[in-house]
């Protein structure tokens, strides 16, 4: 198991934010304005990376806030959201009727709210409610279907959390290219506001996950996990990449810009996608393979060398395009 | 439900008392046969007996008599409730000294100054008994006992009121009703737990169980019976929307493939 497929790749990712949010969208007035490689792109998860410099924890992906996962790429599509106060678990009646009745009121207004940990570790979708049978219904990669209200106390993570929309922002589309861009930019220079320190992301995650290789401690589920989500959002960086010359056409300074630096971008991007297939065959979802093995740990060096060298070239043009649009807008 | 209106009614049998019937001639433990056996001049008996002593454990620990006498109330509607579960009839006066003993600490932790953890080490502190380990252990399910109890006692204690006598029957029902997703095995050592107060290993003993079984019976019991709990108060919450004529179900498209 390497992947999604390319046919699979239209409606899936398994960066769960984005997947979430894209499931989101379809039940507003702006379902056809987005793909999900606009949703990967304009959001930055396609941009992402964390890691462990010690284990290649398979938490990396998510050390970090909601607000950075959801609501900030939300707000750049023009959506206006709100977070429900989240609690831990076991926890008063109060508070598990109080969250209820937050992905309730959504419902009601027909558009679902985005909840964490649902089945699995990951953000899904809760898209109804029964109060008789006392179930809300409930969709993530592990599952579809209800989940009693009980089981709200009894998460895997043992935390509630729910997000939800709110109402629509009016966003020009330049506005929101250059908010992605100097997002990913930041990002990928580590300056992105995160959970944990210790945890390494942008440009110098590829170092913490070769540093991992090297000290020989690598957990070969969070390993062949992050190569994955990694590996697939680069997949969706290259289409968002693409797709932008097809988008910005016309011969304003502006298009010309993104048009040129995205196609400059894209082979630095696709041999970041080469390296991470090739991972992926090395250490595949879930068992892993022997990433400790020397050889086997000397071969991802090497991967993920190519990879930290590509992508470092790749933001490089990207951080140029920015300053030509900042530029062109002074 | 049987027991429950029995319970409902226990408030006359200390009235009963004054008449010191052949009662008075019988040992604990034949008092405690037959109270099992619904003789409500047995139980009056026992409390007669008791009661005293009974408060004063409760005084001593809450320092406080209107507080000491509501708990030792409760304690016995407890006792009068399961006695049918004390497995050696001589020892009635401990079994309910420890109930006691229980309920005087719970209304401690909730009601002291600066929250439950200070509460707990000023008891800790007082009786040198229980370990932090082991409150956090019975902490929840304590709670929500509790929490049943407590609607109860937000009325005065009088069982000549109508209304305090229904009161005291929701609450029992409440607490039975919760029980029921129970099975027998776990309902034994659930109620050995709450009821008799027992320590796990003194549940293992009477029970025949391991140790390390009944710390899973009870852990897996607590969970069956939070469930129960929250299943309940959310046909409340069912009730009170269908009542506002507000939707109680909406479900939505199922959304595309995550």
């Amino acid at each position: 198991m390497t992947g999604i497929t390319q046919e699979e790749r239209k409606n899936r990712t398994y960066t769960a934010a984005a997947g979430a949010i894209y499931a989101v969208l379809q039940y507003t007035s702006q379902k056809d304005s987005y793909t999900l490689t606009d949703v990967m792109g304009l959001t930055g998860h396609a941009f992402r990376i964390n890691i462990h410099p010690e284990d290649v924890s398979p938490a990396g992906p998510t050390m970090f806030s909601p607000t950075e996962l959801l609501e900030k790429g939300l707000n750049n599509l023009g959506f206006a959201a709100e977070q429900l106060y989240g609690f831990p678990t076991p926890a008063p009646l109060e508070k598990l009727e109080q969250a209820i009745r937050f992905a309730q009121e959504t419902i009601d207004r027909g558009i679902p709210a985005i909840g964490w940990s649902l089945f699995t570790a990951e953000f899904g979708v809760i898209y109804g409610y029964d109060d008789e049978k006392q179930e809300l219904y409930c969709s993530d990669r592990a599952q579809d279907g209800p989940l009693p209200y009980a089981k709200l106390n009894e998460l895997q993570m043992k935390f509630v959390f729910m997000l939800r929309i709110i109402g629509e922002l009016t966003v020009d589309p330049l506005a929101a290219l250059k908010t992605a861009l100097a997002g990913i930019v930041q990002f990928a220079r580590g300056k992105a506001p995160t959970l944990s320190d210790t945890f390494k992301h942008g440009l110098a995650g590829y170092d913490a996950w070769i540093q991992a290789f090297e000290g020989g401690k690598v957990n070969p589920f969070g390993n062949a996990d992050n190569a994955r989500i990694v590996g697939d959002a680069r997949e969706y960086a290259v289409e968002f990449l693409r797709s932008l010359s097809e988008k910005w056409t016309g011969d304003g300074q502006e298009q010309l810009a993104i048009r040129s630096l995205s196609q400059e971008a894209l082979p630095h991007f696709e041999r970041v996608v080469e390296a991470f297939r090739a991972l992926q065959l090395r250490f595949p979802f879930p068992h892993g393979g022997e990433p400790n093995d020397p050889v086997q740990a000397a071969e991802a060096i090497k991967l993920l060398t190519v990879a930290r060298d590509s992508e470092t070239a790749g933001i490089a043009v990207l951080e140029r395009l920015l300053e030509q649009l900042n530029m062109a807008e002074a | 439900m049987h027991v429950v209106t029995e319970a409902a009614a226990w408030g006359s049998v200390e009235d009963e008392l004054d008449n010191e019937g052949a009662a008075a001639e019988l040992k604990d433990e034949q008092l405690v046969e037959l109270a099992r056996t619904g003789d409500r001049e047995a139980f009056g008996e026992l409390v007669r007996r008791h009661r005293a002593r009974a408060l004063g454990v409760a005084s001593t620990i809450t320092r406080d008599g209107q507080l000491a006498e509501d708990i030792v109330q409760e304690a016995l509607v407890s006792a009068f409730l399961r006695i049918e579960t004390l497995m050696e009839p001589s020892r009635f006066r401990y079994w309910l000294e420890r109930i006691v003993r229980n309920q005087a600490m719970m209304k401690l932790r909730r009601s002291g100054p600066g929250g439950r953890a200070s509460t707990f080490s000023e008891i800790a502190h007082r009786l040198g008994k229980l370990t932090e380990e082991e409150w956090n252990d019975c902490s929840l399910l304590d709670r929500m006992l509790f929490r049943i109890v407590e609607r109860h006692g937000e009325v005065p204690y009088n069982e000549t009121d109508p209304q305090a006598r229904l009161m005291r029957k929701e609450m029992f029902e409440g607490l039975y009703e919760l029980l029921l997703c129970l099975n027998a095995k776990e309902r034994a050592v659930f109620e050995a737990h709450v009821f008799r107060q027992l320590s796990p290993i003194e549940i293992s003993d009477a029970l025949g169980m391991s140790v390390g079984a009944v710390h899973t019976s009870i852990s897996r019991s607590r969970k069956k019976v939070q469930r129960e709990r929250i299943r309940v108060y959310f046909r409340g919450y069912a009730e009170e929307k269908k009542q506002a004529g507000r939707p109680t179900r909406r479900v939505l498209a199922p959304p595309v493939r995550l």
